[in-house]
């Protein structure tokens, strides 16, 4: 076609084949619009993929970006889970744990989950509240992972903890604050330092909050108003902001204390620490847990247990950088990062969840 | 007859997809919801926020634009014509490209915003906000304005310029003798217009607004249902969020049968207007052409600088690679591929046969003018409530349901551009038509398809460029269902900056794919001219 057109244009004689030219130009948009419905029959959606597919049975885990992302502990464990099942797992990425919880009430008994992985403590109840999740009936062996019974449940299996810290670089921030009194008078609105995932999408975010109302619970909003003053930015969920940090746009963001343990293991890069307060520390505990209306309850089951193994334990504390909840070995530093003082708020009802989120609100500007 | 059955099928369907998708979202009104709303904090700064943003761009877009639009008007046909095919790429280019390109320049810490920081006092992430946003609104508002106003200014008779010069008027008598009357007309208008798309807006909200405070409207309605499943909240203040549009619409009601400013035969544009300019003058338009043209091309020369800096570093191929290896990207080119060619070909069938029904039929033009003046989340929120009743989201999260809503989102605008030519050609070849006793089809072969091809063509991309560059309907139906947009968001909001330009390159690839058809039309009108011009 391409020959017969350049042959055409090159013809001087060219005016008497105007006709030629239209026809070649009709089969040039024939030819653009056969591609066009080749390209129709070609569906990649991820999902229908995965219904297509009638002889391996596949699992589908609403979890967050930072698990299964290409760094995060999501592709070894479906890598190592896979070749022993015979399945297929799928992840579903959303940016943030409270995003899962909220897709899944809004699906409610039509999602296509088997399993939400990586819900915490903060949303137990609402999580509860759902009825759309069913027993795992594991128990964890006896491990240094002990927090009080009601961050227990039978419907959500804990696979991993942490404590939550500010993180700074010691080259930008060489005298960081002592603790949260000093924290609040850091900066001026015109030069902010902070950035705290946004509390109604990020489970971090919502830890912040819960920690700041167990630390200062008659005057939150007034502290809160204090904090907003040296918030650049709340984004959705850990990455976003641990990556807003990383480029050099904040000072501090809030993250895990384990988080530096990964720049000195991986990057040999010791600047970054985790910010030492005077104050309590608050733990993180990430969740997993199988919906009702499953279609693979005893894979889905199997996947948890093995959740919870020693292999993807392992893995989880070094890609995860979180503590495990069954005792492996692990390096030295996450032994030295473990804080002494620690509190244990009762878990969030629905209610002062929404009161809590509500102040937030109300007091950032 | 057929015409007529027709028309009042598509009457019918008409109303029952109107109603369909507006319905739902009344059914979920209740008086707790609005009292919530009424007491919500949150609603009243985000109701704020956004009416700030919406008079604030308003008003720098009418200004500049009434400005730029009075002296483009004196400049030569070709230069304008230069000026609103720049002014039309920028309205054309995908949101986040545009962001992107502004982003690099007024980021935190960057060069420029240290130097606005350290010298005028201005916070160093002013971008993320009220600031960055407002930007974008006149980045897109501005050509809008300026074309508007110079093509009503253009239509002023050289006659009465000639008048002026001999009257001796001052350029202040000028703008209020002879521009202000014919602006004025034009601007209740513009101004509806301009402010409606600002207060409805959600995709630049939603990547720029990164606080509670700056929040808008559509991005409180969509964190309503998405973060807080509160469905009747969201609907509530979609509801209210509606009656601009109708306020809008019920403005056009009255508009209507407004005389022209100008009959065609007082209008002699091959005369431009006679009168003395002082070089001061004339350097003030050149370089007031030079600022703009640099304003509309600036977010696509940082583009084009950051990719010559990472082919100067040698990473170009590395950094294609792993664009390649990313999760999703494969599949998002086709998806996005799809869900843009669709949506071209669905906007451009509707828009024709809307055009070809509603010829004496001025009732049915009022489905075009919904659509386009509604909000695109209200028709999103109401085809999101239909679905989710029936099932899982994730499921439907197909490319069919997205290229629709494209199509109803985008093809009123079709109808708006195309209206007159189709109707013109019509008009003028009726008789012959007749009486050569052509079917339908016949009718659009030998007739309207050599006299419009190129328009029609040009109609088709540029609503695939649309639909291309959607991050308002794709939010709305999650994430798994990964299109480019999703990939750009996704790339930037972790800092991937240098992947995210060799994505851009692919966008623009695309984009050129959507318009080979036009440049192909073009080039073989060239040659055919050329060739007829060689043997004459």
């Amino acid at each position: 076609m391409l020959k017969k057109l350049i042959t055409l244009i090159l013809d001087p004689t060219i005016h008497h084949k105007k006709s030629a030219l239209t026809k070649e130009y009709a089969k040039i948009l024939a030819t653009y619009l056969g591609l066009f419905f080749a390209l129709l029959v070609i569906n990649p959606s991820p999902l229908k993929g995965a219904a297509s597919d009638i002889k391996i049975k596949t699992i589908t885990i609403y979890t967050y970006d930072s698990f299964s992302g290409p760094y995060g502990a999501g592709p070894k464990i479906k890598d190592l889970f896979e070749k022993s099942c015979n399945c297929k797992i799928k992840y579903l990425s959303l940016s943030d744990a409270n995003l899962i919880l909220s897709k899944i009430i809004l699906e409610n008994k039509k999602t296509s989950a088997d399993i939400i992985l990586g819900i915490d403590n903060h949303l137990l109840q609402k999580a509860n509240q759902t009825h759309l999740f069913s027993p795992h009936n594991i128990s964890l062996p006896l491990s240094d992972f002990n927090p009080p019974d009601d961050y227990f449940s039978d419907l959500f299996l804990p696979f991993d903890y942490g404590w939550f810290t500010f993180v700074y670089s010691n080259k930008t921030l060489p005298n960081p604050p002592k603790n949260f009194a000093e924290l609040l008078n850091i900066g001026n609105n015109k030069s902010r330092s902070l950035v705290i995932q946004d509390p109604r999408t990020s489970s971090p975010g919502l830890g912040f909050l819960v920690w700041l109302s167990t630390l200062y619970p008659n005057n939150l909003g007034q502290v809160l108003k204090k904090i907003d003053q040296q918030v650049i930015s709340y984004p959705k969920g850990w990455s976003q902001a641990y990556q807003m940090f990383l480029a050099g746009e904040a000072k501090m963001v809030f993250s895990y204390i384990t988080s530096p343990i990964y720049h000195q293991l991986m990057e040999k890069r010791f600047d970054i620490k985790p910010w030492v307060s005077g104050d309590d520390y608050y733990m993180q505990i990430e969740y997993a847990a199988i919906l009702k209306t499953s279609k693979q309850p005893k894979l889905a089951k199997e996947f948890l247990k093995f959740l919870v193994s020693e292999p993807a334990q392992k893995l989880i504390a070094t890609t995860q950088w979180m503590y495990p909840v069954i005792n492996v070995p692990l390096p030295k530093a996450f032994g030295l990062a473990k804080p002494k003082n620690i509190i244990w708020p009762k878990v969030l009802t629905q209610q002062e969840y929404k009161k809590l989120i509500g102040q937030w609100l109300n007091a950032t500007n | 007859m057929l015409i007529n059955r027709l028309a009042g099928i598509y009457f019918g369907l008409g109303l029952l997809l109107i109603t369909s998708l507006l319905l739902p979202t009344f059914l979920h009104f209740n008086i707790d919801s609005f009292s919530l709303l009424y007491h919500s904090q949150f609603y009243q700064k985000a109701f704020i926020f956004s009416l700030k943003n919406a008079l604030i761009s308003l008003a720098i877009s009418l200004l500049l634009g009434s400005f730029i639009g009075i002296i483009l008007s004196k400049f030569s046909a070709k230069i304008s014509r230069f000026i609103y095919i720049i002014g039309s790429l920028g309205m054309v280019l995908p949101t986040i490209i545009v962001i992107f390109g502004w982003q690099r320049l007024f980021h935190y810490r960057s060069e420029l915003t240290m130097l606005l920081h350290d010298y005028f006092a201005i916070s160093d992430n002013f971008f993320y906000g009220s600031g960055g946003i407002i930007l974008i609104y006149v980045y897109y508002n501005l050509p809008l304005v300026i074309i508007t106003i110079s093509i009503r200014l253009e239509q002023i008779p050289s006659n009465y310029f000639r008048l002026a010069s001999q009257l001796g008027f001052d350029k202040k008598d000028y703008f209020i003798y002879l521009y202000w009357p014919v602006i004025k007309k034009s601007l209740a208008n513009i101004a509806f217009l301009v402010f409606l798309v600002c207060f409805q807006d959600f995709s630049i909200t939603n990547i720029l607004g990164g606080r509670p405070s700056q929040t808008s409207l559509p991005v409180f309605i969509y964190q309503a249902l998405i973060y807080n499943n509160e469905l009747n909240l969201a609907a509530v203040a979609t509801g209210l969020q509606i009656l601009p549009s109708l306020g809008y619409l019920f403005f056009l009601s009255r508009q209507k049968y407004r005389k022209k400013p100008f009959t065609a035969s007082e209008v002699k544009q091959a005369y431009l207007p006679v009168y003395h300019h002082p070089l001061f003058y004339k350097i003030l338009e050149i370089l007031v052409l030079i600022l703009l043209v640099g304003f509309m091309l600036l977010p696509l020369w940082n583009s084009a600088l950051n990719t010559l800096n990472i082919i100067q570093q040698g990473r170009f191929i590395s950094l294609a690679k792993e664009l390649i290896s990313y999760p999703g990207f494969l599949t998002s080119i086709i998806l996005s591929t799809k869900i843009a060619i669709s949506s071209g070909i669905l906007a451009c069938l509707c828009a024709y046969f809307h055009i070809k029904i509603s010829l004496n039929r001025p009732l049915i033009n009022i489905f075009p003018w919904l659509l386009l003046i509604l909000p695109p989340l209200s028709l999103a929120l109401g085809c999101f409530f239909i679905l989710y009743k029936f099932e899982n989201l994730a499921v439907l999260q197909n490319w069919q349901i997205l290229a629709s809503l494209n199509c109803l989102i985008y093809y009123p605008i079709l109808v708006y551009f195309w209206y007159e030519p189709v109707v013109g050609i019509n008009r003028q070849y009726d008789k012959l038509v007749k009486t050569l006793g052509l079917n339908l089809w016949q009718k659009i072969i030998y007739i309207e398809w050599p006299a419009l091809g190129k328009i029609f063509l040009l109609g088709f991309s540029i609503v695939a460029t649309l639909a291309l560059g959607d991050l308002t309907i794709i939010l709305f139906f999650g994430s798994p269902f990964e299109t480019l947009t999703i990939i750009h968001q996704n790339l930037t909001s972790h800092y991937r900056f240098d992947l995210t330009i060799i994505l851009q390159i692919v966008f623009f690839m695309l984009i050129g794919l959507f318009f080979l058809p036009v440049l192909m039309w073009q080039l073989f009108n060239f040659i055919i001219i050329r060739s007829g011009v060689r043997s004459s």
